[in-house]
């Protein structure tokens, strides 16, 4: 099986499907030569595909990373508490989506935009109820209040534009991660 | 009848993610994420493909919309979705729900589409054989045009 450091960066390549050395880095909070060291690693059995500029997961990667969550979430994941709490998760994303969307097709209107971030807030305090079974959670919490003052600061990129790390874009991994460590299928 | 479009024959509509007129590509049915992995080793096909997910799950494409794919048709979901946000960004041409009519069931794998994603509706047509030669009358970017706003210019990326 994986170790925690090689599957923070395998996991965090599996999420987003294809992103550079760098990228990995700042999602899983190690530095660029840790990460790229540990990439040549996964190369050699096939678990990534150097395309260049941009690592692509392969089948055999999601493979290791499935195996993971299964072995290390498989207790929490079954946990009535957990449940609830993605009750309450869903609801919130539901709420996100429809905000995001509304906020891009007002053109970005302030309003809109305060919606946004009311919800990000709200998952932001969810998840730090999440962190002491999940520590690894606390980077997402460090990637939502990065872009949050981002966007407070003027860069509306921030709040959904896919090529940064966005609102929008570090919302959609986290679902990811979370269905991965519940065992859940999406239903959209 | 509004539905008619020479040299191709109307085959159903659903929702458009956002206005950006007509697209052709070819038909890709991909099914699950280990197709969809495979699909992204190719970007150039990708610009070609319109990317079909005949599942009533459709997020697990997002991905792909990276590459430019030349489209994207589910048969589940709506605008207001992580695809249709995406989507969005991308000035992608984007059909969700989309409804088969005249007997159809499916879109096999190969077949030439376009997409004409001018209002909130999608219409889906299939190139007919005997006007293969026919000018395409799609709508892609001329180049020395600005792309519509809010939408990211082919290849670049936003610096932070």
């Amino acid at each position: 099986m994986l170790d925690e450091q090689a599957f923070l960066v395998l996991n965090a390549l599996y999420l987003k499907k294809m992103a550079s050395a760098g990228d990995l880095a700042d999602i899983a909070g190690l530095r660029a030569d840790e990460v790229r060291a540990m990439v040549s690693g996964f190369i050699e059995p096939g678990w990534v595909l150097d395309m260049g500029e941009d690592l692509l997961i392969q089948p055999d990667g999601m493979t290791e990373v499935q195996a993971y969550y299964r072995q290390t979430y498989s207790a929490l994941s079954q946990t009535e508490e957990m449940e609830r709490w993605y009750g309450r998760f869903e609801t919130i994303n539901t709420q996100f989506i429809k905000h995001v969307s509304d906020w891009q097709q007002s053109g970005g209107d302030t309003r809109a935009q305060e919606r946004v971030i009311g919800t990000v807030e709200r998952l932001v305090k969810l998840i730090g109820e999440m962190v002491q079974q999940v520590p690894r959670y606390d980077n997402y919490i460090r990637r939502f209040e990065r872009s949050m003052t981002t966007v407070d600061q003027g860069n509306a990129d921030f709040v959904c534009t896919p090529t940064v790390d966005s609102l929008h874009n570090i919302w959609f991994e986290f679902h990811e991660d979370l269905l991965l460590l519940l065992g859940k299928e999406r239903t959209e | 009848m509004a539905d008619q479009l020479e040299g191709y024959k109307y085959i159903g509509q659903g929702y458009s993610v956002v206005p950006v007129g007509k697209h052709e590509g070819v038909a890709m049915n991909v099914t699950t994420p280990q197709e969809m992995i495979k699909l992204m080793s190719n970007p150039q096909k990708i610009k070609e493909t319109v990317v079909v997910t005949p599942g009533g799950t459709t997020t697990f494409v997002a991905p792909l919309l990276y590459k430019k794919p030349a489209g994207i048709i589910t048969y589940a979901g709506t605008p207001e979705s992580h695809l249709g946000i995406v989507g969005r960004n991308f000035g992608i041409a984007i059909v969700m729900t989309l409804n088969l009519e005249g007997g159809m069931s499916s879109i096999p794998d190969g077949t030439p589409l376009l997409l004409d994603c001018e209002g909130k509706l999608g219409r889906v047509y299939i190139k007919s054989e005997d006007d293969a030669d026919s000018p395409l009358p799609i709508d892609g970017p001329v180049v020395g045009e600005a792309t519509p706003a809010g939408v990211l210019p082919e290849g670049g990326s936003v610096l932070g």
